[in-house]
């Protein structure tokens, strides 16, 4: 029989060695992306940030794809933004308390549908829609992964800034309807500037998951590996980074290999950068509240 | 007509907004299917936006309230000079003319400035309705707030509408019990199914202990300092990445590395844990901060160890929070692509799976599979059946953690 106190030392070794894994899992990730990284960021050089792609010609410049990206993913947010941002509003403060019990969870369960079934639907209805509205020179475009990307950004955005207004005491707005004003006066003036970190963060989240996103992307954008001509010309194919890896991963060894690990990475940081600013302005505004109350 | 009545503006208003709404739903409408309106139907819509403006410029007028009166009579013109634009200069609208590689059609260009006219002039015919209050500016910000939510949930709404009514033909017994023939043109989708719940139960076994362990190392025994907000960085920034960086680990990791090129269902599952191992320990860790110090610590004074308080008291009390943690995460594994597609799964033609270390195949790879298909096979209601059953298996899973939150939220 063990006593409870070697029972009490064993539940903690336990549980620090099971942290330990899981943490040092977490570490090694970060560690190996950058190794495996390392080879061609050696040979390559500023290379890698030209726009001439060739495997044949052993020409890896990734700009084209990185532009893909971040064209991709601000298009994303002009389609998600004015909606999702109308759309919190409405729930957190004007939606009747029934219409919000039903519409906040059903938006949060659509955030789950899978990447793959957006990719699908919009690869063969919007693609093909836009194409033919268009007469544009292929059914893959820019535009339909934007849109597309704008769909699956709204629930995260929508259900983030709605909490990020929600967290806005009431004593706050209370004290700006007791004043006269109406209540839309009040939750542009007092509302939505208390909330703006939490929204704001809100956005960034949406825009991290629009560069992040792999399937839809890489079965509407078209894995065209060059910058649309002119560069604004969002009716043309393209590619991104997710989708760059998603192709080539296949058949990829040696170089290729190293110098996909090395998009994995630029999207790594890019998101990384993200998801900081977005904890620390989240942080933000609930600290902002809590000494108030 | 008296126009300085009030009854009188009252009516006015009342016929913009009811003109603009059904302006704006004839436009949204005949963009979805392409509608080829006619140059006159156009003009009169939008002439039935103009004129109530040109009317409410004359009554400013008499009001002698001159800004007023200018901006709705410009607004008027505006909306009557827009028939001008496409109809008598079609070369306007064809972007090919500086190297863009589109035309927008007459159609669609109509369509749009219907939707875009009639959103504004319904916002703009809330203000004289209240008389230029504050309260009429309220009025017009809600209708436009109604819009935006309306139009976020069609969107949603519209595309698990679209599968339902495509896929729901597809599914049948036979495809939920037969093998994939002749590359998914006939038979069903069987391995698929088997495929996917293999890899979602592998992956909550592996993730389960982890994750819990992890969380309650972290909220239990660390002490707070610049170690543990490292760890809690990295996690944060884990659970931001994107899924095919996970997939590129997984692949030179667990496949190249640990399994010697072999692709199985056990390296898929290692890499979805992988993937699923920030949203399990963050919401484990949330769930474990949320039960009360005073329990803890009434169970210590009473003589129970650490480790029985948190056996008795702390895990059983937020159990239906760690749940839904683990099911969200077990959720968005099972509709993963990028990841599976390098470690897991290969070409549609396979069996049941055997054994841990074969590979298999999984209802999102296979819709891919089928995707690719188009046009050279008669795969498109298969495709479309796929996709729902995916649909309907990753929202089974999301509601069932929603619901499990909710009744927790309400009792607490």
């Amino acid at each position: 029989m063990i006593s409870r106190d070697v029972k009490n030392q064993m539940a903690r070794y336990t549980f620090l060695g099971i942290a330990i894994f899981s943490i040092s899992i977490i570490f090694l990730i970060f560690i190996f992306l950058f190794n495996e990284a390392y080879p061609a960021i050696e040979s390559l050089g500023t290379d890698l940030l030209s726009s001439d792609w060739g495997t044949r010609r052993g020409q890896y410049g990734l700009l084209a794809a990185i532009y893909g990206s971040v064209l991709v993913a601000v298009g994303a947010l002009v389609v998600a933004v004015p909606l999702g941002l109308g759309a919190s509003i409405y729930l957190s403060e004007i939606a009747p308390d029934r219409l919000r019990a039903i519409l906040k969870p059903s938006i949060e369960l659509l955030a789950g549908i899978p990447s793959i079934v957006y990719g699908f639907v919009g690869a063969v209805l919007l693609g093909s829609f836009l194409y033919r509205t268009f007469g544009m020179k292929s059914p893959h475009s820019f535009l339909a992964a934007m849109i597309i990307l704008g769909i699956m950004a709204l629930p995260i955005i929508v259900s983030m800034s709605d909490d990020a207004l929600k967290a806005v005491p009431d004593d706050v707005k209370d004290a700006s309807l007791a004043l006269g004003a109406t209540k839309w006066q009040t939750i542009r003036k007092v509302t939505i500037p208390s909330a703006i970190s939490g929204i704001s963060s809100a956005v960034i989240m949406g825009m991290g998951r629009a560069i992040g996103e792999t399937m839809a992307v890489m079965l509407i954008v078209g894995s065209v590996m060059r910058i649309p001509i002119p560069f604004f010309d969002i009716f043309e194919g393209g590619n991104t980074l997710t989708a760059l890896i998603a192709v080539q991963i296949g058949e990829a060894h040696g170089l290729l290999m190293s110098v996909l690990f090395t998009a994995g990475v630029m999207l790594f940081t890019i998101v990384a950068i993200m998801s900081i600013v977005s904890d620390i302005l989240q942080k933000r505004t609930t600290e902002k509240f809590e000494g108030k109350i | 007509m008296n126009l300085k009545n009030i009854e009188t503006r009252k009516i006015i208003s009342s016929c913009i907004f009811l003109l603009s709404a059904a302006v704006g739903i004839f436009g949204f409408w005949s963009i979805a299917t392409r509608f080829e309106m006619q140059s006159w139907s156009f003009i009169a819509s939008l002439l039935l936006v103009a004129i109530p403006y040109l009317f409410l410029g004359i009554y400013h007028q008499l009001e002698s309230e001159t800004k007023r009166a200018f901006l709705a009579v410009l607004f008027g013109a505006v909306l009557s000079s827009m028939i001008v634009l496409p109809i008598y200069m079609p070369e306007v609208v064809d972007l090919r003319q500086w190297d863009i590689s589109a035309t927008i059609p007459n159609y669609f260009f109509y369509s749009l400035v219907l939707v875009i006219s009639g959103v504004i002039s319904g916002y703009l015919s809330f203000r004289p309705f209240y008389d230029y209050t504050k309260e009429g500016i309220q009025v017009g910000a809600y209708y436009i707030l109604h819009v935006t939510m309306l139009l976020t949930v069609l969107a949603l709404f519209l595309i698990v509408i679209t599968i339902s009514l495509r896929g729901a033909s597809g599914i049948s017994w036979e495809f939920l019990t037969r093998d994939i023939v002749s590359m998914g043109e006939e038979g069903g989708v069987y391995p698929a199914i088997l495929g996917t719940l293999a890899l979602i139960g592998l992956t909550a076994i592996i993730v389960l202990p982890l994750g819990v362990g992890t969380a309650v190392y972290l909220v239990e025994y660390a002490t707070e300092g610049p170690l543990l907000r490292v760890v809690r960085t990295a996690i944060n920034i884990l659970q931001g990445t994107p899924s095919i960086v996970h997939g590129l680990f997984g692949y030179t990791f667990f496949v190249i590395i640990l399994f010697d090129g072999q692709k199985s269902v056990l390296a898929g599952a290692l890499t979805l844990a992988v993937l699923t191992l920030p949203i399990v320990t963050r919401s484990t860790e949330e769930s474990l901060k949320s039960v009360p110090d005073e329990m803890r610590n009434a169970s210590l004074a009473l003589g129970a160890t650490k480790w029985e308080t948190i056996k008795e008291i702390v895990i059983p009390s937020s159990l239906p929070g760690i749940l839904t943690g683990t099911v969200l995460g077990l959720g968005r594994a099972a509709g993963e692509t990028a990841p599976i597609m390098m470690t897991a799964v290969y070409f549609s033609g396979a069996g049941t799976p055997t054994g841990l270390l074969e590979p298999i195949q999984a209802l999102p790879y296979h819709l891919l599979t089928l995707y690719r298909f188009f046009g050279y096979r008669n795969v498109e209601s298969q495709a479309w059946a796929t996709a729902l059953l995916l649909l309907i298996i990753v929202l089974g899973i999301n509601l069932s953690a929603i619901i499990v939150r909710e009744k927790f939220r309400r009792r607490n």
